[in-house]
């Protein structure tokens, strides 16, 4: 089981831009990290998912949260049992290319 | 028939809330929504402190939560907290505003968690 989980979290990592991934469980534990990200991070993580979840609680499709500060992102997605919470961050190039 | 604050193209609601929580503005789907208001509330409180080393606490200015036919904008300017809910569907938003090249990002990343999480 760990390894399909670490081998979701390389996929994760491989991504463009992606600093650090981490996966939770229901309990807000930290499942797997990979990159540069606290594993202290699953519990926010989860406690945001859960709150948004809320938010509309007859959607199906969990929703897709973004927390966008300067050139970083923080991706939360919250899937049945699990939640990703995904580190992004620009590349200078390409926010000066952004903002153009 | 009132006319509606336009605040964004494609919006089909929109809350302008007080630092407190307190509601001064709706419309739209999001008319007198304060259950709306009071779960994003309970967001904001905790997207204060993520990670101190990743992103210095309160830093964060924008959050978009992202659902399949639509989004919900949310930032604070001048003192108050603005919550747009969008439709991603194209009709009525012919003219592009800068928000246009924020939602794109918006459809990459779900498009990156997404592949990975399903």
């Amino acid at each position: 089981m760990e390894q399909q989980l670490e081998k979701v979290l390389s996929e994760i990592a491989a991504r463009q831009e992606t600093v650090g991934a981490l996966l939770a469980n229901r309990q807000g534990l930290c499942l797997g990290t990979k990159g540069d990200i606290d594993p202290n991070v699953s519990g926010i993580g989860m406690a945001i998912s859960e709150q948004v979840a809320k938010l509309e609680p007859n959607n199906t499709v969990p929703a897709t949260i973004c927390l966008y500060s300067g050139n970083k992102r923080c991706v939360i997605q919250k899937d049945g049992e699990i939640t990703g919470v995904i580190f992004k961050q620009q590349a200078a190039a390409s926010v000066t290319a952004a903002s153009n | 028939m009132d006319r509606e604050k336009l605040i964004v193209s494609n919006q089909i609601g929109y809350l302008i809330l007080k630092e407190d929580g307190a509601v001064l503005e709706s419309g739209g789907e999001l008319k007198n929504d304060e259950r709306s208001a009071n779960v994003i509330m309970g967001l904001l409180n905790l997207t204060e402190s993520i990670d101190e080393s990743f992103m210095p606490n309160s830093s964060c200015e924008r959050i978009t939560i992202d659902y399949e036919q639509h989004y919900y904008s949310i930032c604070m300017s001048n003192r108050r907290i603005y919550i747009v809910k969008i439709s991603k569907s194209q009709n009525g938003g012919a003219t592009t505003t800068t928000s246009s090249s924020s939602s794109n990002s918006v459809y990459n990343d779900a498009s990156d968690s997404g592949a990975v999480l399903a």
